[in-house]
């Protein structure tokens, strides 16, 4: 049976549109545990919650990288999917979409092997929201960032820039045999 | 999985219940696990879930549910609705040897925002069908949770030897 070991805690306390996790992926762990929990948005419009990785130097990795497949599952619609090579971000991986508290957003996402700079990256996430006045949705996901290299750390990211969140907790655990 | 996890209530029926309820959740942690390993005692029950606040279980048309279910007997389906009385979602469970296992991450029970679940689930259902859920469920009330309450329809029981954990995540 798998043990989560505690690495990180990053709260969210005030208004950005990015928030940067560094120094979390090591070789001590070959599988993380990204936990993330009540991120909100400051303003009433809602915007999706994406990720991006950042490699060994500091760097956040904002190349056309990222391939992901998404099922957008909707409780006042049909389901849908997303999916695309190339892009720029993990699209909703820490949220579909989130909004103003009270409404808000919790969601874990799994990484497998980040730290190996001879294996690519690749993730699975699923998130459940509440956003837009009376929207509760949910999301289940995967992705790969296309490009072999040692990552250290990863990026929280708003997808329209403009529209910050200032509260939420982010937790990081090492998967432990 | 253990390491970061802290048991925070827990029930391992030692007689038929008709119905479980943990509690004690609290802004000691930020996120919670519940985990359930339960058997009917009558074949082909639906089993549900509700929220409680103060330990009681709520009844409001609050509960809103976005989930996939995974069979092997059929297509897969979405399932959804909004505004019901309950997390009513896992169907048909079969007893015996069959039941459910289920784990739920709990987001937003310990504050004022809208409590949220990420669920994933695996059951033998009333017919022997490999069946499962991964969905997503919204109790649309802005004030904190402080725990589960598990029970089946008809007022059916749980059968001996029945498990329902709750953990608070280490932060």
């Amino acid at each position: 049976m798998s043990k989560l070991k505690f690495i990180h805690k990053e709260t969210i306390s005030g208004s950005t549109s990015t928030t940067n996790v560094t120094d979390v992926f090591t070789s001590s762990y070959d599988t993380y545990k990204i936990i993330s929990t009540g991120i909100s948005t400051v303003g009433t419009a809602y915007v999706d919650l994406n990720m991006r990785l950042i490699d060994s130097g500091g760097s956040v990795v904002s190349a056309s990288e990222y391939d992901y497949g998404n099922l957008n599952m909707l409780s006042w619609d049909a389901f849908s999917e997303t999916r695309a090579t190339g892009q720029t971000s993990f699209l909703r991986a820490f949220s579909e979409s989130t909004d103003q508290e009270a409404e808000s957003q919790g969601g874990e996402i799994t990484v497998y092997s980040p730290y190996e700079s001879g294996l690519i990256t690749m993730i699975t996430y699923g998130n459940s929201q509440r956003y837009g006045g009376s929207y509760s949705s949910g999301l289940r996901g995967i992705g790969v960032h296309q490009s072999a290299e040692s990552i250290t750390g990863f990026q929280l990211l708003e997808s329209n820039g403009s529209r910050p969140y200032d509260s939420g907790v982010i937790l990081v655990y090492g998967v432990s045999s | 999985m253990s390491g970061s996890l802290v048991l925070i209530d827990s029930e391992i029926l030692t007689g038929t219940s008709a119905s479980v309820t943990l509690t004690g959740i609290s802004t000691t942690y930020n996120i919670y696990l519940c985990e359930v390993n339960a058997v009917p005692t009558t074949d082909d029950k639906n089993f549900y879930v509700r929220v409680t606040k103060g330990g009681t279980a709520q009844t409001d048309s609050e509960y809103d549910v976005a989930s996939l279910g995974l069979r092997t007997d059929a297509s897969f389906v979405d399932d959804s609705w909004t505004n019901s009385d309950t997390f009513g979602q896992w169907s048909a469970i079969g007893n015996g040897n069959e039941g459910i296992k289920l784990q739920m991450w709990l987001s937003n029970f310990q504050n004022a925002k809208y409590s949220t679940i990420t669920a994933s689930s695996v059951e033998i259902n009333a017919t022997a069908n490999l069946f499962g859920y991964v969905g997503n469920y919204t109790h649309t009330v802005e004030s904190a949770s402080d725990g589960l309450q598990f029970y089946l329809e008809s007022s059916d029981t749980f059968v001996v030897g029945s498990e329902f954990k709750l953990y608070g995540l280490k932060k």
